[in-house]
């Protein structure tokens, strides 16, 4: 939440009260001002209104300070400025001040030095001295008038009072009893009857006989108050008033006047310095806080453009260009709000730009991923420094290797854990090094399905500045294809054979059975002996090269199974059930209590299953075990029934595994070289595959896969096992 | 923020013992009622008061230096209300004027409000001459008498009558509070 305080009208309103305030009071210091009587308000006036000034700038100063710590915009700049006017307004102001000060102290203290109060209470004394001679005088004159009328009558003395007061130049003389009542009067002023002072209360110390004088005032004139005894026929007293003569009156009270002027200012004169200093603190405190609200005003003026500035930046920072800053002012700071909504409208342009750019671009890579992801061939692509920057679907599939992990990883960084692949990456590392240009390499690499060949293409690429950027790797995996070829190769052999060597067999057999019909009865027994082993052995070799023709035929035969939804798992059941006279062969089944079903040509697979069931007898040599393992699996998306076939025999050799499935390949004394061929056409003809596991190593083990019936991946649940 | 609070604390420490040394100042009382009490008249109703003035040695070395000292001294009878505010039977205001002239060497009191004035040649004379007072209401009937009635007294030391300079430190000195207050509740 930020503090909004009023602050400009409200600081101009109290700063221009508080001056006022303070001419007020300094009118009121001078003498005799009709303001004096509201000093103490307007003081206290001036205090309040000082207070609240502070308080407002405090405020502001607080704002301020929670704006720097919040690091928004212009905090430090209005920190700045308002430091600078502080210092550019409390240097002068503060030496003016100072001075002021000791001026002011040295001058009040100037007033009144030691001579000046000597001289006063010299001048005092003085006008004391004065006042007591003519008190000395009036006395003596009155002893002198009390001596005159001695020994007078108190009729006489009463009636010589006028006369008296006449030559004395009294204002007025009283005849007094002992009892102090007055007896007889006379006054200047003839309407009065009574003396213009009363009796002294020491009267009882003049019924001592002593005079008494003393110094009056009546109406601020002063005036000696004389008594005096008086001889008659009893005590009776005199009061004589005389009046101080005018010049003395004036000069006495001027003297008294100037005295207690001086006495008063004398006194005062620390609260003087105090008043003094604490409205020239005020002036220089209101000062100050002038300064720092016209540098919080100036500066709340500068900088809200600014704000609106840093706002705008930060509306960009976010993307947002859609709003505009208002040009207020026609300043340089309105010229930079006009520059800035100028720079932010074709920073928006360049922005939808590159936004199309960008869109073009991204429709062109998903254009290119589509593209890669639907070719049938691997795509590796890599960086200047050949990291690997990139791969499609398909070159997953066939290294068996999600190379997303390895982007940004060097090539050979693949082979780590994989050891299958290195030879691919002993072979793709140095061409994409060296080569300039595109390349073409055949690489076979040995994966957990066999052996697989793969034809790499390379090139290296460059920018347009023909600067190099990278390599592309393009690999398909060709094994399929070459054994197409191969198996097109030897079927288009075997049916040539066939049909060449078919032909002759049966005149061959039939020549030499008509030779022996014809020949027999005629020859010697010896000699017919010769020729019945002859015949039989020309016959016997004609049978043999017959059934090698007919698996020649067989082989070259394609295409004609008759698909059919059958149960494997009966089939397999089937196939043993014919090898179970042979006690010392044990087939062993394992397989789930639900295997679904295949589309399959029965017949074709019964021979794939008495080819594969032949050559685990005969590498038993009739007596050994032969374990079959009947699942389902899903891979690659589908679903398949995977049978395992593991024989206790002699096993493969690992040079021989190689091409194990290739026509007329056998280590057998006796055999054609077909049967595992034929074997792995018809299979591949159902869509299957068959391959060695070598994982297997107590004998040979055979894993054939068949595409099931059904999409639905089917779960192990319990294993039957079946003898 | 750390600094706040020690500001504030500083703040808190400053104004405390401003307290406490204006608490302190404030012990000195020079001007007091020492008594407020009825006396028993007929048909009027009458309150003694007995005040302490003493001058404090500014107030002193002021009127010495020829500053009049005024003291405005209100005397009021009240006749309380249940419920209602109490309402005023009785106000008497004089005002006081203690100054010394150094020509005659002596005290001059005033009675500002009727020019009554008296020397005196002590400062002790002057000062007991305003001490003791009487005010007097007469009544209409026995009832009034014997009645509640509740006085205040309020000697109000008139600052606003010094001279400019000194008014500001008199309403923060403690040598300035000659003012005192006093209200005699009914039995």
């Amino acid at each position: 939440m930020r503090l909004r305080v009023p602050f400009g009208f409200t600081i101009v309103v109290m700063l221009a009260f508080i001056f006022l305030s303070l001419q007020l009071m300094s009118t009121a210091l001078q003498e005799a001002s009709p303001l004096s009587g509201l000093y103490s308000w307007l003081l206290l006036s001036n205090g309040i209104a000082t207070v609240i000034l502070l308080l407002l700038v405090g405020l502001n100063v607080f704002s301020l300070l929670r704006r720097l710590k919040n690091k928004e915009a212009g905090s430090r700049l209005t920190t700045r400025i308002v430091l600078l006017f502080i210092v550019l307004s409390l240097v002068p102001a503060g030496l003016v001040f100072y001075y002021s000060l000791q001026f002011l102290n040295r001058s009040i203290d100037g007033w009144f030095n030691v001579e000046l109060d000597a001289a006063m209470d010299d001048v005092l004394e003085l006008s004391h001295a004065s006042l007591e001679q003519r008190m000395s005088w009036n006395l003596k004159q009155s002893q002198q008038i009390a001596q005159q009328l001695k020994g007078k009558k108190l009729v006489e003395v009463s009636l010589d009072l006028d006369k008296v007061l006449e030559i004395s130049s009294a204002s007025d003389i009283a005849l007094l009893s002992k009892n102090a009542e007055v007896l007889a009067f006379s006054g200047v002023v003839a309407s009065d009857i009574l003396p213009s002072l009363s009796v002294t209360p020491l009267f009882l110390q003049v019924l001592q006989g002593k005079e008494y004088v003393k110094l009056d005032s009546i109406e601020d004139e002063l005036v000696v108050q004389v008594l005096v005894p008086l001889q008659l026929d009893d005590e009776y007293y005199l009061q004589i008033i005389y009046t101080v003569p005018e010049r003395i009156n004036d000069l006495t009270d001027s003297v008294e006047f100037a005295y207690v002027r001086f006495q008063e200012m004398t006194y005062l004169r620390h609260s003087l310095k105090i008043s003094f200093s604490l409205v020239l603190s005020l002036v220089l405190l209101v000062s100050l806080l002038a300064t720092i609200s016209i540098a919080f005003i100036s500066m709340r003026a500068i900088i809200e453009p600014i704000r609106e500035l840093v706002a705008g930046t930060r509306a960009v920072a976010e993307g947002r260009y859609e709003q505009l800053l208002i040009v207020a002012r026609q300043d340089d700071l309105g010229f930079l709000v006009e520059s800035f909504n100028e720079m932010v409208q074709k920073i928006a342009r360049a922005r939808n730009k590159a936004r199309e750019s960008a869109m073009e671009i991204e429709q062109q890579r998903a254009y290119l991923e589509a593209l890669l992801s639907s070719l049938s061939s691997g795509v590796l692509s890599f960086d200047a420094q050949l990291n690997i920057r990139k791969a499609n679907q398909q070159a997953n599939v066939i290294l068996h290797v999600q190379l997303m992990q390895y982007f940004g990883q060097s090539l050979p960084s693949l082979s780590k854990g994989r050891s299958d692949l290195l030879a691919l990456t002993s072979v793709l590392q140095p061409l994409l090094e060296k080569s300039e240009s595109v390349w073409q390499r055949n690489v076979l690499i040995d994966m957990p399905d066999g052996q697989r060949e793969l034809l790499c293409q390379g090139s290296p690429l460059f920018s347009n500045e023909g600067e190099y950027i990278g390599a592309v790797v393009v690999f398909d995996d060709i094994t399929d294809l070459i054994q197409a070829q191969k198996n097109a190769a030897w079927a288009e052999v075997a049916r040539r054979l066939a049909h060449e060597i078919k032909n002759p067999l049966t005149p061959i057999q039939l020549s030499a059975e008509r030779l022996q019909h014809k020949l027999l009865h005629k020859l010697e027994a010896e000699d017919a002996a010769l020729l019945n082993r002859s015949i039989e052995t020309i016959v016997q070799q004609v049978e043999a090269m017959k059934c090698m023709v007919n698996d020649f035929s067989v082989y070259a035969e394609s295409g004609r199974n008759k698909v059919d939804k059958i149960d494997l798992t009966a089939l397999v059941k089937d196939v043993i059930e014919l090898y179970d006279t042979n006690t010392d062969f044990i087939i062993h089944l394992q397989c789930l209590k639900k295997i679904p079903f295949v589309f399959a040509d029965s017949v074709t697979l019964r021979q794939v299953l008495h080819n594969l069931f032949k050559n685990a007898l005969e590498a038993v040599a009739g007596n050994g075990a032969l374990k079959l393992i009947l699942q389902p699996c899903w891979q690659d998306n589908t679903s398949y029934v995977q049978l395992s076939l593991y024989d206790t025999g002699c096993g493969i050799e690992a040079q021989q595994a190689k091409n194990i499935f290739d026509p007329y390949v056998t280590h057998k004394a006796k055999g054609t070289g077909l049967g595992l061929a034929i074997a792995k056409k018809i299979i591949e003809e159902h869509g299957g595959s068959i391959r060695l596991d070598m994982n297997y190593t107590e004998g040979a083990g055979f894993i054939v896969l068949l595409p099931a019936a059904i999409e639905k991946h089917i779960p192990l649940m319990s294993i039957e096992s079946i003898k | 923020m750390r600094v706040w609070k020690n500001s504030y604390s500083f703040l808190f420490v400053i104004l405390l013992s401003s307290l406490v040394w204006r608490e302190s100042e404030a012990n000195d009382t020079w001007v007091s009622v020492q008594s407020l009490k009825w006396l028993p008249e007929k048909e009027i109703r009458l309150l003694q008061v007995e005040l302490d003035f003493k001058l404090s040695t500014e107030a002193i070395k002021a009127l010495h230096s020829g500053i009049t000292l005024y003291w405005e001294i209100e005397v009021t009878f009240l006749e309380p209300r249940i419920w209602l505010r109490e309402t005023k039977v009785f106000f008497q205001e004089q005002r006081y004027s203690l100054r010394y002239d150094t020509l005659f060497n002596h005290y001059r009191v005033k009675n500002e409000s009727s020019n009554h004035l008296e020397r005196f040649s002590s400062l002790v004379d002057a000062l007991e001459f305003l001490q003791l007072r009487q005010y007097q209401k007469k009544v209409q009937s026995l009832e009034v008498i014997y009645s509640c009635l509740i006085a205040e007294i309020r000697i109000r030391f008139d600052i606003e009558s010094l001279p400019i300079p000194l008014r500001p430190v008199a309403y923060f000195s403690s040598e300035w509070d000659l003012s005192a207050y006093k209200r005699l509740e009914c039995d």
